[in-house]
């Protein structure tokens, strides 16, 4: 073997590990990880359910109430591949030398626990997070991903309102310019960050230790939505694909390049994932109804109330599990306020919704069958995409460089 | 919290470490609206998509970006240069 030419394979390999990915191609994988997913789980790509069974776990474990959930914790798919997104995110953030355990203030810890719970409210009337109740319910061609997306844009303005207002007082209050003495660094709360610490950590091993686990209870079958799991950790970590930054900035924001970049991907993951889907369903390996849901107003409000708690959390709900990857204490807080309230979220509040605001399961095949859903998700899609660059061409926003 | 304050050799430095995007972005414009033309701007981050999304901002508003250099794992420091002056 040549030395050399080794050597050159891996400076190559860690130049493609540590740079940033493009979101087209991140959005293209998505979208392939979601036809995968419907062959191994026979359900799109989807987070919530994950944090359903953590919720629930952590319920039976506060009341002493058996261990049916935490044997789901390791064969549930949805909480399998969350744990795998978890493993993921933390080995791309390491070999890109980004893994660090980071704290943050007690405001921001509060404003993700907030977050968290308002996003585990928007998932019970939206029946899923941005992937759940609008990627992947597009793809899986369910009508009620469409009502979610209004939603989701008005939250994500109104939440960058709201933060930008936040960011002016804070920065307000600075004097400028102090002699430096004057802004000697606070010592950090060491006991915040080492609990911190250790909780981050434990939820990381976890993540490994689950992909183990997912084999020895349930086969060739578990691991591989763990493994399709770790794929989407992998790359949103790389991608930085955050839809909280998608939503938030769309309509002109701090970083609204990143925004409409990241909307295109969502375009392309929606138009090659629904391809993928129809066939599976149109062959009947898949049942025609699979995670069609019901659509309704409350998609349109959970839409809001998923898009206002993401920008405050500063995450949303794959983004949060791929910083817990990355060790942002922050994120955990999120998590911790989704995990609180989704379980009661989901088993007492949607009902009572969906008995109030109505709703109906409405497969995009009404339109003249599969061709039609497709033909609608095409455009749909393109439609998206030509609307969002002109977003950006209108503000003479360059989405790459 | 987030710190900015002047070093003694006249760089200003932003330290937005422990804050998430959109933060640093926002913070930066303000802070480059703050310091004179042609002032040195540091903003140390940890916060890996604003290694990419605060140099963007600024070189969006005509400002000159030095470099960004990664210190320690997580760690970077983004140099700008107000533009003007």
């Amino acid at each position: 073997m040549n030395w050399s030419y080794i050597q050159y394979l891996l400076d190559t390999l860690r130049k493609v590990v540590t740079r940033p990915w493009p979101e087209w191609l991140a959005g293209l994988a998505f979208g392939l990880v979601n036809i995968l997913f419907f062959v191994v789980a026979f359900k799109p790509f989807t987070i919530y359910t994950g944090i359903y069974v953590w919720g629930s776990t952590l319920k039976d474990l506060i009341a002493g109430s058996g261990l049916d959930n935490a044997y789901n914790v390791f064969t549930n798919f949805t909480s399998v591949s969350d744990l795998g997104l978890v493993a993921g995110a933390f080995i791309a953030a390491l070999l890109a030398g980004e893994y660090r355990i980071r704290s943050a203030s007690t405001g921001d810890y509060l404003h993700a626990l907030t977050g968290g719970f308002i996003m585990a409210l928007g998932v019970a009337l939206a029946w899923g997070c941005n992937w759940g109740g609008f990627l992947s319910a597009i793809t899986a061609l369910s009508l009620h991903g469409y009502a979610m997306l209004p939603g989701l844009i008005v939250g994500g303005f109104l939440g960058s309102r709201y933060l930008e207002w936040r960011a002016e007082r804070m920065l307000r209050a600075i004097e400028l310019p102090p002699l430096e003495e004057a802004v000697a660094p606070r010592p950090p709360r060491k006991g915040i960050v080492s609990v911190g610490g250790v909780i981050s950590s434990l939820i990381i091993t976890l993540a490994f230790t689950g992909g183990i686990a997912a084999y020895a209870l349930g086969g060739g079958r578990l691991l591989a939505v763990y493994a399709l799991g770790l794929t989407v950790g992998f790359i949103i970590q790389r991608s930085r694909f955050c839809f909280a930054t998608a939503f938030r900035d769309l309509l002109g924001g701090p970083e609204m390049a990143r925004s409409i970049r990241l909307q295109v991907g969502i375009a392309i993951a929606m138009a090659v994932g629904a391809t993928g889907v129809a066939l599976l369903k149109y062959m009947g390996f898949v049942d025609p109804e699979a995670y069609v849901k019901y659509v309704g107003i409350s998609n349109f409000l959970g839409g809001i109330l998923f898009g206002f708690g993401m920008v405050i959390a500063g995450s949303c709900a794959s983004g949060m599990l791929w910083r817990i990857g990355e060790g942002h204490l922050k994120a955990l807080a999120a998590l911790l306020g989704a995990v609180l309230t989704y379980p009661f979220a989901k088993d007492y509040l949607r009902p009572v919704v969906l008995e109030f605001l109505g709703g109906y399961k409405v497969p995009l095949t009404v339109l003249g069958g599969y061709g039609g859903a497709l033909a609608l998700v095409y455009l749909t899609a393109i439609a998206w995409a030509t609307f969002v660059l002109y977003l950006a061409y209108r503000r003479g926003v360059k989405i790459y460089g | 919290m987030v710190k900015f304050y002047r070093r003694d050799d006249g760089t200003y430095v932003l330290d937005v470490r422990g804050y998430t995007c959109p933060y640093p972005v926002i913070f930066t414009r303000k802070a480059l609206s703050r310091i004179e033309p042609g002032g040195l701007l540091e903003v140390v981050i940890d916060n890996p998509p604003s290694c990419e999304t605060v140099p963007d901002a600024a070189k969006s508003e005509g400002h000159d970006v030095l470099g960004v250099e990664q210190r320690g794992q997580g760690v970077w420091i983004i140099r700008v240069r107000k533009r003007g002056g």
